[in-house]
């Protein structure tokens, strides 16, 4: 990767939302995208080990993008949130940097997920770490009602009557709650062309479990999400890296 | 329906903003009395329930809302169903529960969510052919079943979202009766009077033609729902409900008992009724008879 760093931003058009995609590095090679977790931004990864980490084990230009809601993106109008939408914001990223790897930490990892299953052709590889927003609501609905999460859903929106235009869109609570079957994340699984899995010993939800037993899937140990290791970081991107 | 009949106009019209989108909201009747809410389907509008709302006004505050995305009602960039419920819940705080709720189809669905959520807004529900998709989801005649994984069908849906994004919208037609001759081939047992009407202010003019009013995004929505999960809450029900369906097959409904039964079968407090010679739009295409039903199981 080039020692120079070069933030260059681009804003995006994804169907009635603009997007802030941010070059952190140039290089030559595959480019990588990485895709932050619920609540997150990209400035996540910017200070944060991982960004070492990043820079020692990619040779590609990095990319990283904020989801509608999140950072410098705008609040989707409406207030829908939820993976298979964040899944088109990258999908608006890849369309501006090509064929890419894809890492992501918890929401954005199983964003990642989704989009190498159904964009295989132009997702090498992905990087899946824990974070924020990985488990979801769940491998199908509860059966109990849930009248809180409907009533945090509207204060939520009270929220935004206050919050700052720069700040997370208190809405994207919603995303806590989407149901994500085993099958269906399998299926995902099955079609891309490579996952790289970061195991830290901690439980994993289930749509998680079900890939590590896929073809497709490599395991990579790391000591603790929380203690973000450089070293063990940088082992989980040069496993993605094999599949650029 | 005769062809002289005429429809009551809102008496009061407002837009409120629950959680977002601007949503427009249709009053009759004293506004003292207690209120009705009126919660439409998929891609109709508020005013299909005009052919009811004449009578219910009589003794109800009748109070009818465009969904977000339908009708007079603002567009979002994508839609999720928890985002209508509460948006219907919230409708029925502002408009002072306990309220007396009837949802058609999609909306019957979403009133039925909403109540098993927060019992205390409703007193009562009437769900008309509101109960769900049935097991492959609705598939209309002539359209092969996709066979594709979710992957492969994610895929799809990622190109639609991306090719269509600047030039998504409906199909113009020259004329408002083209419209209603389009809609009539969807649903045949409604008559061209009535659905003059109801496509009159369902529809936009625009350059090129009449077009749909509904948002284009509300049929593009893209997720893991599977049918079995549609009354999995149902069992802790315990508002009143009256389950409506028209006696006469039609093109979107009713269900199979063998689906609509084990889907009902759970709910504590729960009465059935079929109408005779009603489809799938009971409350348009009987609208006496759905009233003096609905008459008598209030009062019960």
């Amino acid at each position: 990767m080039s020692t120079t760093t070069r933030k260059a931003d681009r804003t995006l058009i994804n169907g009635r939302t603009s997007l802030h995609l941010r070059q952190l590095d140039e290089g030559s090679g595959t480019p990588l995208l990485l895709l932050h977790d619920l609540f997150g931004s990209m400035g996540d990864w910017q200070s944060h080990p991982l960004q070492e980490a990043v820079g020692e084990a990619w040779d590609g230009p990095v990319w990283a993008l904020d989801f509608a809601g999140h950072g410098d993106s705008a609040w989707r109008p409406g207030g829908a949130y939820y993976p298979e939408l964040f899944a088109t914001d990258a999908d608006a990223a890849l369309e501006e940097i090509g064929s890419a790897c894809l890492a992501g930490i918890g929401l954005g990892a199983y964003v990642a997920l989704l989009l190498a299953g159904a964009r295989a052709e132009k997702v090498r590889g992905s990087l899946l770490l824990p974070g924020t927003g990985m488990e979801g609501g769940g491998e199908e609905p509860a059966v109990m009602p849930n009248p809180d999460s409907l009533q945090e859903l509207a204060q939520a929106h009270g929220g935004t009557e206050t919050a700052s235009d720069t700040a997370t869109d208190p809405r994207v609570i919603l995303a806590e709650n989407d149901i994500r079957p085993v099958d269906y994340a399998c299926s995902f699984g099955t079609r891309s062309a490579g996952l790289v899995l970061a195991e830290d010993g901690q439980p994993r939800p289930g749509w998680w479990q079900s890939l590590r037993t896929l073809p497709a899937s490599r395991k990579v140990r790391i000591e603790s999400a929380d203690a973000r290791d450089q070293a063990d970081f940088a082992k989980a991107f040069t496993a993605l890296g094999t599949f650029g | 329906m005769s062809s002289t009949t005429t429809y009551a106009a809102p008496e009061r019209s407002h837009t409120l903003e629950p959680l977002g989108v601007a949503l427009r909201v249709h009053e009759w009747g004293d506004p003292k009395a207690p209120p009705v809410v009126l919660v439409h389907g998929f891609l109709d509008h508020a005013r299909g329930f005009d052919p009811i709302v004449e009578r219910l006004a009589q003794n109800y505050r009748v109070i009818a809302y465009d969904a977000r995305g339908h009708g007079n009602s603002g567009w979002a960039d994508g839609y999720a169903w928890p985002l209508d419920v509460a948006e219907l819940l919230e409708i029925l705080r502002w408009a002072g529960p306990p309220c007396l709720v009837i949802g058609h189809s999609r909306g019957g669905a979403l009133a039925t969510d909403a109540a098993t959520h927060c019992p205390e807004l409703f007193r009562q529900l009437i769900n008309i052919d509101g109960f769900g998709p049935p097991p492959d989801g609705f598939s209309p005649p002539g359209f092969p079943v996709d066979n594709r994984t979710p992957a492969e069908k994610m895929g799809g849906w990622l190109d639609q979202r991306r090719q269509s994004h600047q030039t998504i919208g409906w199909r113009a037609y020259p004329t408002l009766d083209d419209v209603v001759v389009r809609r009539q081939k969807q649903n045949p047992r409604l008559g061209k009077t009535w659905l003059r009407h109801f496509v009159s202010l369902g529809v936009r003019e625009t350059d090129e033609g009449f077009v749909w009013q509904a948002d284009p995004l509300v049929t593009r929505g893209f997720g893991p729902f599977r049918a079995q999960w549609v009354a999995r809450q149902w069992k802790h029900l315990r508002v009143p409900m009256l389950a409506v369906i028209g006696g006469e097959q039609d093109t979107w409904g009713p269900l199979p008992e063998s689906i609509i039964g084990p889907r009902l079968a759970s709910i504590a407090n729960v009465e059935r009724a079929s109408i005779p010679d009603a489809g799938h739009f009971v409350h348009m295409e009987q609208p006496h008879a759905f009233l003096d039903l609905f008459d008598g199981w209030v009062e019960k």
